[in-house]
C-alpha cells in the first residue's frame, strides 16, 4: 500500500486505516469506500468567489476593479472607483458524486449541501493606492448522510452508513494595490489560510445469521498557513487590460488526529478495540500562475478570459499509529493542472447587468490505470455560470449561479483493482450585494 | 505543463519592461461600466442615498461652524426658504435651512436639501428680498444644478467638504446659480436686484476680509452678469417688494 508506485491522497491514508480495520475483521472490502474523502482536494476551482466574478465563470484577473479583485488580482483594486464595500452570500452550495456499480452492482451517491457566507471585501483609499480586506471561503463541504442498503451481498441483510463531514477552508487577510503609472498597477494580498475538518462516520452491518458488527470513526483536522498573492495589472492599449497573479499556499501548522472504534461480528470481549492516529505532516500546495485578458469595447459590454496553471505538488504524509508506535508513509501526488475561464458582461441599461461564463475545474489526480489499486478518482469538470445584477447609485444586488459537471473514473474499493464510472456535479446559487460610498 | 508554465513566464518576463516603459497618460475610464457612467436621480434608493450623503456633509458644515441657536431666526429662514424651494426642480427633497454661528459671510448647500447661511451673512442682509436671493442662489446649487450635484455626489464626503470649504464651486455653476436665483426671487415677487445688491455689499466686505471669498468666483464678474440679466429682461427700475420690515422684525442681529 505504501509503495512508491502508489499515488494516494492525504485522506487515502485514513481510508487505508479504516479499510484494514474492516478487512482484517470481516473481509468485506466494500466497506472501504465509505471513508473516501468528500472534500474536493482533487480540484482547485470548487467555489467561484465574488460578485461579478461568479457570474463570469471566474474570468476576472484582468478586471478586479472592485472588492472581488482582492481575491482575484489585488493590483486591480488600484483601478477601483472611490470607496466600496462588498458583501457576498452563497445562498446554496451543493456537491454530488455518484459512483456507479459499487454496492452489489448498485451505485452509491454522496451529497453535500449547505448555505454559507462566501465572500466579503472592502476597499479604502490608502496613501497613493488602495487597501482592502477580504474574506473568502474557496471550498466547503457539509455532508450529513444516513443511508441503509439491503441485500447488497450474500450473507448481509442490512448495511447502514451514517456520515457527518464538515470541511471548510477560509482565506482572509489584507491587500494593497497601487498604480505605478497610468498603465501599470501592482498589488499584493496576504491571506491567512485556515482549514478545519470534522469527520464522523458510523457503519453498521447486520448479517443474515443474526450477528452484527459496527465501527465508528472520528477525524479532526486543522491546517493553518499563509497564501501570499502578487498581482500586476497592465493597460497595454486603450480598452485592453492584462492581469496576472502569482500565489502559493504555505502550510505552517497541521494537526490531524483520528480515532476508530470497532466491534467484529464474532467479538465477545468486554473491551472495544480502538486505534488512535496522528499526523502533523504539512500538505504541499501548487504554485499558481494566472494570466487574464479583458477587452472593454464600451461601457456596456466586456469580455474576459483567464488561464491558470497549477504546478505539480507531491509530498509525503506519515500517519502515525499512536499505540503501535508505527506509521504509514504515503506518497501523495498532485499533478499539474491548467484551468481556463471565459466570461462576458452586458448592460442592457445602466440599471441592469447580465453576465455569463464558462470554466473548467480539472482534476489534479492522474488518470486511473487498469490493474492498479488505491488510485484516487479522476473527474475533470466543466462549468457554466450566469448572473444578473440590479444597480442603484450606491448599491447593487446580484443573483446568479454556476453549475459544473464532470464524468470520470474512481476506484472506490481501494484494494480492488476494479474501476468505477463516476459522475460529479457542483451547483452554487448565490445572492450578493455591494455597496459603495 | 512545465513547457506551458515556462512559456507564460517567459512572455511575462519579456513583456513587462515593454509595458512598463510605454508609459503615457492613458485614461482608465474605459474600465467604468454603464452604472458608473450613466447616473440617474429617479430612483427612491438614489434619493435616500443622496440624503444620507448630504446629511454627512451637513454634519461636517455644522461641526466646523456650529449652529446659531435662535429659534425665531431659524423658523423665519426656514419659512422663507421652504417657500422658495417650490421653485426648484427637486420636489422629492425636503429642504432644511439653518443659521451657522459665524460672522463670516457665506452660505452652503449639501446634497439632500441641507441649506446653511451664516450669521455674518444675515447681518449683511438688509431686507427679505436679499435673503431670498441668497437662499435661492445657494438652494439652486442643490436644487437645480444637476451637473454640479452629480459632481459632488460622486465624490467622497472629504472631497465634497473640500469643495465647499476650500476649492469652491465652479465659476460657471455659481454664475448659473445667480441667474436662476434672480429669476426665482423675481417670480416670487421680490426685488430682482436684491441678489445683486447683496453681492455688491459683501464685495466691499471682502476687501475688509469678512467674507470667505476663496469659495466664490470674483464678485465683480457675478454682479456684472446679474446686472446684464436684469437689463436684458427689462427688470431694471421696476418696483418689487423688498419686505424690509418683516426681515428686521425676525432677524435682530445688529
Amino acid at each position: 500500500m505504501s509503495g512508491s508506485g502508489n499515488k494516494i491522497c492525504m485522506f487515502r491514508a485514513w481510508q487505508y486505516v479504516l479499510y484494514n480495520l474492516f478487512f482484517i475483521l470481516i473481509g468485506y472490502s466494500f466497506l472501504l469506500f465509505t471513508s473516501v474523502s468528500f472534500a474536493d482536494e482533487y480540484h482547485y476551482n470548487n467555489i467561484i468567489i465574488g460578485d461579478r466574478a461568479s457570474g463570469m465563470g471566474g474570468a476576472y484577473t484582468a478586471i478586479s476593479d472592485d472588492p472581488s479583485g482582492l481575491y482575484y488580482n489585488p493590483a486591480g483594486i488600484a483601478f477601483s472607483f472611490g470607496r466600496s464595500l462588498s458583501g457576498g452570500a452563497q445562498a446554496y452550495h451543493m456537491v454530488q458524486k455518484e459512483y456507479k456499480d459499487v454496492l452489489g452492482g448498485r451505485g452509491w451517491n454522496r451529497r453535500s449541501s449547505e448555505v454559507l457566507p462566501n465572500y466579503f471585501g472592502i476597499i479604502l483609499p490608502f496613501g497613493n493606492g488602495k487597501m482592502g480586506f477580504s474574506f473568502a471561503v474557496p471550498d466547503a463541504i457539509l455532508e450529513d448522510q444516513a443511508q441503509t442498503f439491503y441485500n447488497i451481498q450474500q450473507g448481509i441483510e442490512r448495511y447502514i452508513i451514517n456520515i457527518n463531514d464538515s470541511d471548510k477552508t477560509y482565506n482572509f487577510g489584507p491587500s494593497y494595490g497601487i498604480k505605478i503609472n497610468e498603465r501599470l498597477a501592482l498589488g499584493t494580498t496576504l491571506y491567512m489560510h485556515y482549514r478545519t475538518r470534522n469527520y464522523i462516520s458510523r457503519h453498521f452491518i447486520n448479517f443474515d445469521d443474526g450477528r452484527y458488527q459496527w465501527a465508528n470513526a472520528y477525524k479532526w483536522l486543522t491546517e493553518s498557513g499563509l497564501k501570499p498573492v502578487f498581482g500586476l495589472m497592465w493597460t497595454p492599449a486603450d480598452r485592453w487590460s492584462i492581469g496576472t497573479t502569482f500565489s502559493k499556499i504555505y502550510i505552517f501548522d497541521t494537526d490531524l488526529r483520528a480515532q476508530a472504534t470497532y466491534k467484529g461480528p464474532d467479538y465477545t470481549n468486554t473491551t472495544i478495540d480502538y486505534s488512535v492516529w496522528k499526523s502533523d505532516d504539512k500538505k504541499e500546495f501548487p504554485f499558481v500562475t494566472t494570466l487574464g485578458i479583458a477587452y472593454f469595447p464600451s461601457d456596456r459590454i466586456l469580455f474576459s478570459t483567464d488561464i491558470s496553471y497549477y504546478t505539480s505538488a507531491p509530498y509525503t504524509l506519515r500517519l502515525n499509529n499512536i499505540d503501535a508506535g508505527s506509521y504509514i508513509p504515503e506518497n501523495v501526488s498532485q499533478e499539474s493542472v491548467v484551468n481556463m475561464a471565459i466570461g462576458a458582461e452586458y448592460y442592457p441599461n445602466a440599471g441592469i447587468a447580465l453576465r455569463g461564463g464558462l470554466y473548467t475545474n480539472m482534476a489534479n489526480t492522474p488518470e486511473l490505470i487498469s490493474g492498479k489499486t488505491y488510485q484516487p478518482e479522476h473527474i475533470d469538470m466543466y462549468g457554466a455560470s450566469l448572473s444578473v445584477s440590479s444597480f442603484s447609485r450606491l448599491s447593487s444586488l446580484t443573483v446568479g449561479g454556476n453549475y459544473a459537471y464532470g464524468k470520470g473514473k474512481a476506484q472506490i474499493i481501494g484494494d480492488d483493482p476494479s474501476i468505477q464510472d463516476a459522475v460529479m456535479q457542483n451547483l452554487t446559487v448565490f445572492v450578493s450585494a455591494t455597496f459603495s460610498y | 505543463m512545465n513547457r506551458l508554465f515556462k512559456l507564460i513566464s517567459s512572455i511575462l518576463f519579456l513583456t513587462f519592461p515593454v509595458f512598463y516603459m510605454t508609459v503615457s497618460h492613458a485614461s482608465d475610464d474605459f474600465r467604468k461600466r454603464a452604472p458608473q457612467v450613466e447616473e440617474t436621480f429617479t430612483e427612491d434608493d438614489d434619493i435616500r442615498a443622496e440624503i444620507v450623503f448630504g446629511r454627512e456633509l451637513a454634519a461636517r458644515i455644522i461641526g466646523k461652524y456650529g449652529i446659531y441657536k435662535n429659534n425665531d431666526i431659524t423658523q423665519y429662514v426656514n419659512m422663507l426658504g421652504k417657500g422658495l424651494s417650490q421653485y426648484t426642480n427637486r420636489p422629492e427633497l425636503e429642504f432644511r435651512f439653518a443659521v451657522l454661528d459665524t460672522d463670516s459671510i457665506n452660505a452652503f448647500a449639501a446634497p439632500g436639501g441641507y441649506i446653511f447661511i451664516t450669521k455674518g451673512a444675515l447681518k449683511a442682509i438688509e431686507d427679505e428680498a436679499e435673503l431670498a436671493g441668497v437662499l435661492a442662489n445657494i438652494g439652486r446649487i442643490i436644487g437645480g444644478n444637476t451637473e454640479f450635484l452629480r459632481g459632488v455626489f460622486t465624490q467622497m464626503v472629504d472631497e465634497a467638504a473640500d469643495i465647499l470649504f476650500e476649492k469652491g464651486f465652479k465659476k460657471q455653476d455659481e454664475i448659473d446659480a445667480d441667474r436662476i436665483a434672480t429669476l426665482i426671487i423675481t417670480t416670487a415677487g421680490y426685488d430682482p436686484s436684491a441678489l445683486s445688491r447683496y453681492l455688491k455689499k459683501i464685495s466691499s466686505d471682502e476687501k475688509e476680509g469678512k467674507t470667505i471669498g476663496s469659495t466664490h468666483p470674483l464678485f465683480s464678474e457675478r454682479i456684472e452678469k446679474i446686472d446684464t440679466l436684469l437689463v436684458d429682461n427689462n427688470l431694471v427700475g421696476k418696483k418689487y417688494e423688498i419686505v424690509k420690515e418683516r426681515f428686521h422684525e425676525n432677524v435682530r442681529l445688529r
